[in-house]
């Protein structure tokens, strides 16, 4: 009986399935890949504040009032390499990402770090 | 004539890397651990390492390890220094490049500290390959000697010319 039914209808089912298949596609796929992306779009602000409470984790640096996108981790806030080490595995742990010889070589400062991680889409 | 191309000097102390494995061992879980020497250890020091760390069940550093991680740590930070004698700063890989892909430390049996260069380091790293076979390949041999008094250590080494012998 569904054989028969589908038969019956399956030329009208392909005349329909394209404008269909648009519309699902536009409401079931489309749309909560656009809100997947949104709601894990990561802001600066929202990096920053979390790049921080990592930093402020940290034994080294007792405060975190003055530390903004231009503190250095080396100069203002006296980390040295090993420091660096640890720092930037807490932070790869905070947003599960992996930073590059490259890039790791390359963060300087907290807001260098910040734009680095909200630019990486895969940090979490 | 000298055939002396860099030398380097770091120093440790100690306790500064004992609290760092302490920090990252988990029970029963290397994977912060390992996160933190692949910064800075080659897949022969790592496996070394770990070894050393045994029982991960009871996971607090041993003297054995620290001392280990210590000594390589400082290998591979006058080592870098090394480089920056002879090698223009644009041209050396970075940092985490060399210490974990591009030199690893081994001991003789009677305990003397040797750095081996990876011969495989340019073709594993296309991008460093001009600066490998430029300034390292085959070109270079390497001094390294290592001191402890305790919580400090200190290493130095030599990159040489083998061109020069």
């Amino acid at each position: 009986m569904f054989r028969s039914v589908l038969r019956t209808n399956a030329p009208m089912a392909l005349r329909r399935a394209a404008p269909i298949a648009v519309r699902v596609n536009a409401a079931r796929f489309m749309m909560p890949t656009r809100n997947y992306s949104a709601a894990n779009k990561l802001t600066n602000d929202a990096v920053q504040t979390r790049v921080l409470s990592v930093i402020q984790a940290f034994n080294k640096t007792n405060s975190v009032a003055d530390v903004s996108a231009k503190t250095s981790f080396h100069q203002d806030l006296g980390l040295d390499s090993l420091d660096t080490v640890e720092l930037l595995v807490a932070i790869e742990e905070e947003f599960e990402i992996e930073i590059p010889d490259k890039v790791a070589d390359e963060l300087k400062t907290v807001g260098e770090t910040v734009e680095y991680i909200a630019s990486n889409p895969e940090a979490l | 004539m000298s055939n002396v191309l860099g030398i380097g000097t770091d120093i440790v102390y100690i306790p500064r890397i004992a609290g760092l494995l302490q920090r990252s061992m988990t029970k029963g879980d290397t994977r912060k651990l390992q996160m933190v020497i692949n910064k800075f250890m080659a897949a022969p020091e790592k496996q070394k390492l770990l070894k050393m760390v045994g029982d991960l069940n009871d996971p607090s550093p041993n003297n054995k390890a620290t001392a280990y991680t210590a000594g390589v740590w400082a290998t591979k930070e006058s080592l870098l220094k090394a480089l920056g004698c002879f090698v223009p700063a644009g041209s050396i890989p970075p940092a985490q490049t060399v210490y974990s892909k591009l030199f690893y430390k081994t001991n003789t049996e009677t305990g003397r500290p040797i750095v081996h260069i990876n011969n495989k380091f340019g073709q594993e790293n296309l991008l460093y390959n001009d600066f490998f076979e430029k300034y390292i390949n085959n070109k270079v041999s390497i001094d390294l000697s290592i001191s402890h008094d305790k919580d400090y250590l200190i290493s130095y080494c030599l990159i040489k010319s083998n061109a020069m012998k």
